[in-house]
């Protein structure tokens, strides 16, 4: 699946997207260290009508969440999301929906308190094949807008949205981009291909997607921190869902006939500067 | 984005320096997001604290970015209004984790795109957001 589609990929990978699927994704909260949900991810359970699930736990103060091995937040997700729609994830509070959109985006890692295993693919290459063979880091190749709104208060809005354009899109300055090269000058591919900005647009322009490309991004298992056992039986150890007492169906809806596309006319420029977004 | 023209020339403030307003900040937020032209946008809670017009302006702002740039947008949101709900081309209805429906927003009703499917569709996925609840 995944390496049929990596061929067809072109070298210019980095200039579009064109679907995400996912394996059965699993990301399961470990026992909680003083805190819960240990700040990176929702606490799921929460509150006196936490339900009686098996295998759930809630994450009170007393930090029961410990010694039951933790409680999964995304259970066999699975899917895809193809180019050119809009998705709207809905749910209740702690249904993992906040979760799920760092997942997509990579801003969910695997760490002492979050466990993370399943298949995630953008255009049928996980996030470490991007970084190694296209030189994209996920981070820049999938965008988060967080539910906080944290800013530099003493920036204007205009100088927020010129301060993010530069920072993320312009390409660094030679200085640093120099700098860099010498401080890490191992074997980096990402060096060869214009440094750590290599995924943006300098020169304004983007390039067309090609739609018959698929996108992977694989998340492997967490391997840092000693795992209890009881998480450990939690995460599928193969391709196959893990859980038992409700098999996952197939959660791809089964495409049905979709009206046609609402395509406009292709933009030849970055549809989002600073000036576009202060225009009303 | 919507209504920050005015706001442009405008400190961000916190609490104690006056500047933008709530609603403005929440968008200055998402803006921060689209301006990195990325392939993949994801919106937590995109319209929290904005009034309905707004919050519809807002997605129908994301909803046109993806289907201009054939980009994938993502985005979370609480409570959208029936309009709201049918800018966005799909849906993934979450519940302790699990997917419960994953497919089109006209086919939340399932019966197929009727005049009011989207209002239908907002109504089923709130009641099976409260059942599963």
């Amino acid at each position: 699946m995944a390496s049929g589609a990596a061929g067809a990929v072109p070298p210019s990978l980095p200039g579009y997207l064109a679907s995400i699927v996912t394996g059965p994704l699993r990301a399961v909260a470990r026992g909680v260290k003083g805190k819960a949900g240990a700040g990176s991810s929702p606490a799921p359970v929460t509150g006196p009508e936490a339900p009686a699930v098996p295998g759930h736990c809630k994450t009170n103060a007393a930090g029961q969440a410990a010694s039951q091995g933790g409680f999964p937040v995304l259970n066999c997700i699975s899917g895809r999301l193809r180019p050119g729609t809009a998705c709207l994830i809905l749910g209740p509070p702690g249904a993992g929906s906040s979760s799920m959109l760092r997942l997509l985006s990579g801003r969910l890692q695997p760490s002492s308190s979050m466990l993370l295993g399943g298949q995630l693919t953008y255009n049928g290459r996980s996030a470490g094949q991007l970084k190694a063979l296209d030189g994209v880091e996920l981070r820049k190749l999938a965008a988060y807008s967080p539910e906080d709104d944290e800013h530099e208060f003493l920036l204007t809005v205009r100088e927020t949205f010129d301060f993010a354009y530069k920072a993320a899109v312009l390409p660094p300055p030679a200085d640093a981009v120099a700098a860099a090269a010498a401080a890490a000058s191992s074997a980096a591919p990402a060096a060869a291909t214009g440094g750590s900005n290599a995924f943006s647009f300098p020169t304004g322009r983007w390039t067309p997607p090609d739609a018959d490309v698929m996108c992977n991004i694989m998340v492997r298992p967490l391997r840092r921190a000693p795992v209890s056992a009881a998480v450990r039986a939690q995460l599928p150890h193969s391709s196959t869902c893990g859980h038992t007492a409700q098999p996952a169906a197939p959660l791809t809806h089964p495409a049905p006939s979709l009206p046609p596309p609402r395509l406009p006319p292709l933009p030849s420029r970055l549809p989002h500067t600073a000036a576009t977004l202060c225009r009303a | 984005m919507q209504g920050l023209k005015e706001a442009a020339h405008t400190k961000i403030g916190n609490a104690l320096i006056r500047g933008v307003s709530g609603g403005q900040k929440r968008r200055v937020t998402v803006g921060e997001a689209c301006i990195l032209n990325s392939r993949v946008l994801a919106l937590d809670g995109p319209t929290n604290g904005l009034d309905s017009v707004t919050a519809n302006a807002v997605c129908k702002y994301v909803a046109d970015w993806a289907h201009h740039t054939q980009g994938i947008a993502i985005a979370t949101l609480q409570q959208p209004q029936p309009e709201t709900f049918a800018l966005f081309d799909e849906v993934i209805l979450l519940a302790e984790g699990r997917v419960l429906y994953h497919g089109p927003t006209a086919y939340m009703d399932g019966e197929g795109a009727h005049g009011s499917a989207e209002t239908q569709g907002a109504g089923r996925a709130a009641l099976c957001c409260c059942a599963v609840c």
